[in-house]
């Protein structure tokens, strides 16, 4: 794949994907610590920021050639630390982690984002596995 | 559709005719067929040369700039490069889905998600061949009748 390739196929899903999740992240996140917080419009552009900044780190996904199952395992791991590092660097930048169970729930959001992204992912391969294989029978006419 | 079988006396003069009102992929899908039934190939096995027939050849493999030929009870040594085969034989479902293998697409079982974009042939032996990223747009084109763009 060449770099353009991804960047249109593989960011760009990311980004949207991760954008969504952030958002309800966000909302549970917020409900359970600042229930009485209230936000002005600007609040919208959050989700848009910090699903650039998540979409960044997916750059080590990038290869020319094709990547082994372990070289994919450890990619997506150190995808994994960058992009907790700098998602919790930024709100604490931001003076937006105020304790360390803020600090664990924020990890565990991005956990469960960054899972929710692959699955989302497999899923979508599993419907054109299925698609495929629907093509090929009947190719074969079975 | 209808089917006529008629015998013949000589081995030379077999043929196979549609007569159809339109050359539907259906159509074509029999021609491709009827064309790999007719085929033979000749490789190597245990050092003695061995005549098969292409429709029998579940996949080719390159393996240091040696190429095999794999049916369900043996592999046989071909004196043909990869892409030779793949140009030779592509309208007669075989498939180049990663840079060492050419696949028969009449003989995937199944075909299952991979990691990283990848997906899996299941092959009507049990054996199972990776389907390369870089390939899977090229084999959506194919089984999906061209209506795959991109996504």
């Amino acid at each position: 794949m060449d770099f353009k390739t991804f960047i249109f196929k593989k960011m760009v899903i990311s980004y949207f994907i991760a954008t969504t999740c952030i958002t309800g992240a966000m909302a549970v996140v917020g409900m359970l610590f600042e229930p009485t917080v209230r936000f002005g419009y600007e609040a919208f552009l959050s989700p848009l920021l910090f699903g650039a900044i998540a979409t960044l780190p997916g750059l080590v996904q990038y290869s020319k050639k094709e990547l082994s199952l372990q070289q994919t395992l450890l990619r997506d791991l150190i995808h994994l630390i960058l992009l907790e590092t700098l998602i919790l660097l930024v709100l604490w930048a931001n003076g937006m982690v105020t304790s360390g169970a803020i600090a664990l729930s924020l990890a565990l959001a991005i956990l469960i984002i960054d899972l929710t992204v692959h699955l989302v992912m497999w899923i979508n391969d599993k419907k054109s596995a299925r698609e495929l294989t629907s093509g090929l029978k009947k190719l074969q006419g079975v | 559709m209808k089917v006529w079988i008629k015998r013949i006396a000589n081995k030379t003069e077999e043929q196979v005719v549609i007569e159809c009102v339109e050359v539907t992929p259906e159509v074509e899908s029999i021609q491709s067929f009827a064309l790999t039934k007719g085929t033979t190939l000749t490789g190597m096995l245990n050092e003695r040369l061995y005549q098969f027939n292409l429709a029998e050849v579940f996949y080719f493999e390159a393996v240091d700039e040696r190429v095999f030929a794999y049916t369900k009870a043996n592999s046989y040594e071909l004196k043909i490069r990869l892409y030779e085969l793949e140009n030779a034989y592509h309208s007669q479902h075989f498939f180049r889905c990663s840079k060492s293998f050419l696949v028969n697409l009449m003989k995937i079982e199944s075909i299952s998600p991979a990691l990283n974009g990848r997906f899996m042939a299941h092959m009507k032996n049990q054996e199972r061949i990776i389907i390369s990223r870089q390939y899977v747009p090229e084999l959506k084109r194919i089984l999906m009748g061209g209506t795959y763009h991109g996504l």
